[in-house]
């Protein structure tokens, strides 16, 4: 079993709100007062940021990968989509999860790297958003946001025990959960009920020590996980409680109107970007984990057939051409994400240094649903961008090293994730 | 680990690795004998054939799963005779024979020592489908909907039912609590016993759509002279106004329709306010439509009435004869009913009413009356609060009462509304549960509340936590209501409620024996999905679970309509039916399908596997049959006449008809394609995992797929055939395929075919009586553009070299294996009615199972009663 280096802090309730107190940030804008400006040593930290967004139908290779490695290559025609971002990205080929071999089965894996998730036995481990979350989530409001406005939901995002968290879908509710503050008697509601649930846990723990003496070992290892479970929900819901009565911060962006229909769902995927940018501006959370799946028959101009059969496409050129106007179309909605990352200024850096950002997809050709040489990309967050890391098509490189890398960018001591053998090659901090 | 540790280690792998005969002292020389003369050859530390390395692996540690898990592999592939491979030199049967003995003793010997220690089972949370109905059954709210609260569920071979893979996590609890706030939400009433709301509604769909594709008629005649009011087509922009609309559907004796919609077919503005049970009455008939005339219908034409996605039920609307119904059926508040045509084509041409040729139906009238409660409050209260009346909290200022739930969000503008019903007040009381004696009720009715809740006896101790919590809560001031909910709040998160207990007895000799709540837990959990009833509750006190009333009660749950739960649930995890809308098929290539077609598939199966349980046929049903279980949609796509209907009803099979058991049916046929294409692969692969439970091994990582070809210039045949010629490929594929290749006659949606539909120009193009009631003007060249190409080839070769021509012949040779269809499906009930799998020492269980139905040819209900009277079923 592979196994994340990447461990929980060790606090329980009452140390962690002592802490909480004195760390725990405001949201920190820009427009916002001096009157508002925290302690010195807390503003000179430099917030860090990760978002993470996977496509899971594929992208297709032959319009993503450049052909030249290194700084002088040549931008493939999907690149040319993202031309003005040239300088704040690094595009890879040549890398995949070892042994994770799974179909679409795959995108499970994206974020945790755990091998052989369509096995009949596969069990999921941390996901990277989870693991950054578990160090810094405590600083914001939101530890992590795990999203899925694609058609069907799911989610990439896995807790330390393999369980898969839901991805929100709906854009209002992200909203109402991130600006939208409630009446005094709400928010006092709110706190009652998480006041409630937190003594509800304290006696389902006793009941379940109880129980734990009258049963065998394998029953006791159930019992267990039921434990920490309860833990650290237990935490979760301390931090919650400690944020409600904390004012959130005031947008001028309304409350968007939710996008059912299927055939928009690409849509979807913009104004759910469109909230993130905002989320990560307020400083509202520092994590985002985003699933989509573009299926179904989408209304884009063009295009008439369903998406997962059209990539199955057997290299037909009028089906390449409708899944391509597919793909430009996600590509389009993300230069629209990055470049406002670009446009975005935090006491005077942009947003997008502060901000790394994963993109990619579980497969390497979805037409054949292979599992080597996933397209990959990673944007801003403060590396030194503006080239092709070109590894080994055969012997690929781990995606977990990008991840190592990342991690360490964002100030978490950790030097190993699932199965990473390392740092990125290639991949310097600006 | 310690320096010293360290070191330790290393100079234990030094030994294991220059001294392999001291490793391998610790098997039987008899055992060690053979392996070293017959294996080690291949298996040795330098060639590690197949990465087996017999010199490492060791009896010594078969409590570590890797090392039993081979062990059990090197036995199970001597055993088969696959080992030695056949080019090599075969060992005499007596030396075959002694080493399966000596080495599947010490196996079975080391997996019974470790069940002893810790049970074959460890304690096992429920799944999200036992948990909806564990809610439903509790609180007797049969259409509450919680399960895609929670998180979904981890499975092993396909089933969610394994103890190992239902973990447990903060997003898991989390989700607990708000479910349990959600059913309390449901099962507490705060208001005094609603109004009935009875109304007749005359419009299906939007008032926009009257006069487009649904219109009004008279004495059975389409109302032409409305419509032209409403609606003319000549006149472009002169329609008459929405709000102008109402009289002439009053006016009307029934609404017409020609086309299946593109958007909801909402029964009026209906959408209850209200959770419960309602009476739907409505009267439905069909015709055919030519230019405006009304003449007899073609067939029998199919309502269905859904609600939020729910199918409630079917209903036949026959030629010219106004057919009426009267349903009960369970309703959510902000339900939006939908009576939809479900048997017509969508409108894809839109040829105006007058020039429509074809197909269409009409409803006199549906009159909705509810929610309907022969006692309040209502037994989901009741269970909470006993007989302990609702005392009204008048409206004042400033006056508290316990948190309401906020009501449903219903669409604007639905009925009921403030015509309809003091509940629309403004201002509303609140009723609440009254005791006059709150501690000792709160005693009273958690004692019994948990009793159920936890499904087992509770000890007064036990109630006692449980009561403090509302004695709490009364003391602080709270109301009755909102101290009881604190506690029972608690009781639903509470490990006692969300994993299935199942302590050992107090039988000294035998501690594994479970006790009897436990067996009635797994009866029900195994025929019902769900907790035990009172009955079983009653003997489980009793102590009378076993032998002969066992038996009986194993009988009485089968004939309980619960059980359609195991039938739906087994099916949905064994077959894969529960994948039947994984993929939706190809509209070009498959225009025909609807959801009134898909929707038969799975009644299809569900009526089978039901027949074979009422009458105990045998297993060699799975693949052969000679009646169907079918409906008149089913009919039309078997081409088998005169079943006329929606319900699902046994015929006997006709001659010719190359149907029978599970493999041919549209259900199984389906899940085993993608949308578009077949795959002989995966079908294949579906009938050696899923009925024969030989699964082949997965392919080597990073061998290319198959594309698959829409123009018609190849098969997937000639394409497999390519791929099979790659020798990594074509050991596998051997055994895989053939079962795949006779169900090529088979389609994506599971229609007969002797030639493969394509997209391109090549082969004929299909006549309109192919596409059953396709409108008769309703360009069908232009609309249908799929051609029939190649021809199907179904013929293929088993593994071990029996030809087949199709699948028949296919037929034939599987039934020769009756003995591994019944193992495979004793495996699977195991696992699904245990919590755990089959393992190494279970297997002379099953053996044992099986002998027991030889004789009756393995009746189904004979293996099912076989499992649950043997030692896997009754012990930890």
């Amino acid at each position: 079993m592979h196994r994340s280096t990447v461990r929980p802090p060790v606090m329980n309730r009452r140390t962690f709100l002592r802490g909480a107190g004195v760390s725990m940030a405001l949201p920190l804008l820009d427009a916002m007062t001096p009157a508002r400006l925290l302690a010195a040593e807390e503003a000179a930290r430099v917030p860090r940021r990760m978002v993470a967004i996977q496509t899971a139908q594929g992208i297709m290779p032959h319009l993503f990968f450049p052909e030249k490695g290194g700084r002088e290559y040549e931008l493939s025609p999907y690149l040319k989509l993202i031309e003005p971002l040239r300088n704040d990205f690094t595009v890879f080929s040549g890398m995949s999860h070892p042994g994770v071999d799974g179909g679409h089965s795959n995108e499970r894996s994206f974020l945790t790297g755990a091998p052989h998730p369509a096995g009949g036995a596969f069990r999921n481990t941390i996901s990277l958003d989870q693991a950054i979350a578990e160090h810094i989530g405590h600083l914001t409001r939101i530890p992590s946001l795990v999203l899925a406005p694609g058609s069907g939901g799911g989610s990439m995002s896995y807790t330390a025990s393999g369980v898969q968290i839901p991805g929100e879908q709906s854009t209002s509710a992200l909203y109402r959960r991130l600006f939208v503050q409630g009446s005094p008697a709400e928010i006092e509601a709110r706190v009652q009920d998480l006041r409630s649930g937190r003594s509800l846990l304290d006696t389902v723990g006793e009941r379940a020590g109880r129980l734990q003496k009258t049963v065998g070992n394998a029953d006791r290892h159930r019992l267990d996980q039921y434990f920490t479970s309860i833990r650290e929900l237990e935490v979760q819901m301390a931090q919650a409680q400690a944020w409600e009565r904390k004012p959130k911060p005031v947008v001028t962006m309304p409350e968007p109107k939710d996008i059912t229909d299927q055939a928009y769902v690409i849509d979807r995927l913009r104004s759910t970007l469109d909230i993130v940018k905002l989320a990560l501006e307020t400083d509202s959370t520092r994590v985002v984990s985003l699933f989509f799946q573009p299926l179904g028959t989408l209304r884009i101009e063009g295009v008439s057939h369903e998406t997962h059969s059209l990539t199955h496409h057997g290299n037909r050129a009028e089906m390449v051409d409708e899944l391509r106007r597919i793909e430009e179309a996600q590509w389009q909605v993300i230069r629209g994400f990055l470049g406002g990352l670009q446009e975005t200024r935090e006491s005077g850096d942009r947003l997008l240094d502060r901000t790394a950002v994963v993109y990619g997809t579980c497969m390497g050709n979805a037409n054949g649903h292979t599992n080597k040489n996933w397209p990959m990309l990673l944007a801003g967050g403060g590396f030194r961008h503006g080239q092709h890391l070109a590894f080994d098509k055969v012997q690929n490189m781990p995606i977990a090293n990008l991840y190592v890398s990342v991690l360490q960018r964002l100030g978490l001591p950790v030097d190993r994730f699932a199965s990473s053998t390392g740092t990125l090659r290639g991949l310097e901090m600006a | 680990m310690t320096r010293l540790g360290r070191t330790w280690l290393g100079i234990a792998l030094l030994a294991g690795t220059f001294c392999a005969p001291a490793r391998a002292a610790e098997r039987p020389t008899s055992l060690d004998g053979v392996l070293q003369s017959r294996c080690m050859e291949c298996h040795d530390k330098q060639t590690q054939k197949g990465g087996l390395d017999l010199s490492a692996l060791t009896l010594a540690d078969l409590g570590d799963k890797a090392t039993f898990d081979q062990w059990v592999k090197v036995h199970d592939r001597v055993n088969a005779g696959e080992m030695p491979p056949a080019a090599k030199a075969q060992p005499p049967q007596a030396e075959r024979d002694a080493l399966i003995k000596t080495l599947g003793g010490i196996l079975s010997a080391a997996d019974r020592k470790r069940q002893r220690e810790s049970g074959r089972v460890p304690l096992r949370r429920m799944n999200r489908v036992e948990y909806e109905n564990t809610m439903r059954d509790l609180f007797s709210l049969p259409g509450l909907e919680i399960k895609d609260r929670l998180p979904a569920d981890g499975r092993v071979a396909g089933f969610d039912k394994v103890s190992t893979a239902l973990d447990i996590s903060a997003v898991q609890m989390r989700k607990y609590l708000e479910a349990a706030d959600h059913v309390l939400d449901s099962a507490i009433v705060h208001q005094d016993k609603p109004t009935v709301f009875r109304h007749r509604f005359r419009l299906i769909g939007g008032l926009s759509q009257f006069g487009n594709d649904s219109f009004p008629m008279k004495e059975k005649k389409v109302q032409t002279d409305v419509l032209r009011l409403l609606h003319d087509p000549e006149k472009p922009g002169k329609d008459l106004h929405l709000k102008d609309r109402g009289p002439y559907l009053e006016a009307m004796d029934s609404l017409g329709f020609i086309y299946r919609p593109l958007y909801d077919r909402f029964v009026g503005n209906f959408s209850p306010l209200h959770t419960g049970y309602y009476r739907i009455r409505t009267s439905v008939w069909s015709f055919n439509l030519n230019r405006g005339e009304v003449a007899p219908g073609t067939r029998t034409q199919p309502f269905s009435l859904v609600a939020n996605g729910r199918r409630l039920g079917y209903l036949d609307a026959p030629s010219l004869k106004p057919t009426a119904y009267d349903l009960v059926v369970w309703l959510n508040a902000g339900d939006r009913p939908e009576l939809l045509p479900a048997g017509l084509w969508e409108n894809r041409s839109d040829p105006s009413l007058f020039k429509y040729v074809g197909e269409a139906v009409a409803v006199d009238y549906v009159d909705v009356e509810g929610p309907l409660h022969d006692v309040w409050p209502p037994a989901s209260h009741r269970r909470l609060f006993g007989s302990l009346p609702l005392a009204m909290i008048p409206v004042e200022k400033g006056r508290a009462t316990p948190p309401v739930p906020p009501p449903a969000t219903r669409h604007p503008g639905s009925r009921p509304n403030h015509q309809d019903g003091k509940e629309f007040d403004k201002r509303q009381p609140v009723w609440t549960a009254a005791s006059p004696r709150p501690k000792e009720d709160a005693a009273r009715l958690l004692a019994d509340f948990l009793r159920r809740a936890f499904r087992r006896p509770v000890p007064p101790d036990e109630v006692a936590v449980y009561a403090k919590i509302a004695h709490d809560r009364i003391d602080a001031g709270d109301f009755f209501e909102t101290a009881m909910r604190a506690a029972y709040r608690v009781a639903l998160c509470s490990p006692d409620f969300l994993f299935l207990q199942e302590p050992a007895g107090t039988i000294a000799t035998d501690p594994t024996i479970l006790d009897s709540y436990a067996v009635a837990s797994r009866l029900s959990y195994f025929l019902w999905n769900s907790m035990p009833d009172d009955v079983l509750s009653g003997l489980a006190q009793k102590n009378q679970l076993n032998g002969k009333t066992l038996m009986e009660q194993v009988d009485r749950m089968l004939d309980d309509p619960r059980s359609d739960r195991f039938v739906n649930d087994f099916l949905d995890q064994w077959l894969h039916l529960r994948d039947i809308d994984f993929t939706s098929p190809d509209g070009a290539l498959y225009p025909e399908f609807r959801t009134e077609l898909r929707d038969a598939m799975l009644a299809e199966s569900r009526a089978y596997f039901r027949e074979l349980l009422k009458n105990d046929l045998g297993v060699a049903h799975f693949v052969d049959s000679d009646f169907l279980t079918i409906n008149q949609r089913l009919a039309e796509l078997y081409g088998i006449p005169n079943v006329v209907g929606s319900a699902i009803r046994r015929i006997p099979k006709p001659p010719d008809c190359h149907r029978g058991g599970f493999l041919t049916q549209a259900a199984v046929l389906k899940v085993t394609a993608n949308g578009t294409t077949t795959s002989p692969v995966q079908r294949g692969y579906w009938v050696m995992d899923r009925l024969l439970g030989r699964p082949p091994r997965p392919p080597p990582p990073d061998l290319p797929a198959i594309d698959p070809d829409l123009n018609g210039t190849t098969t997937i045949r000639e394409q497999l055939a390519r791929h099979r010629a790659n020798p990594a490929c074509a050991g596998c594929h051997a055994t895989m395929d053939p079962p795949g290749f006779a169900l090529e006659s088979f389609d994506v949606i599971g229609g007969w075919r002797t030639r493969y539909r394509n997209l391109g120009e090549k082969g004929e193009a299909p006549t309109p009586s192919e596409m059953l009631g396709f409108p008769g003007n309703g360009n069908f060249e232009k609309q249908i553009r799929f051609r029939h190409g190649l021809p199907v080839d179904a013929s293929g070769q088993t593994a071990d070299g029996k030809a087949f021509k199709d699948v028949d012949e296919l037929r034939r040779i599987l039934l020769a294996d009756e003995e591994s269809l019944a193992r495979n499906f004793v495996e699977r009930l195991v696992l699904y009615s245990t919590g755990a799998p089959v393992s190494f020492a279970d297997r002379a269980q099953v053996e044992q199972i099986l002998k027991s139905g030889r004789d009756g040819r393995y009746g189904v209900r004979t293996l099912i009663r076989g499992v649950i009277r043997s030692q896997l079923f009754g012990r930890k």
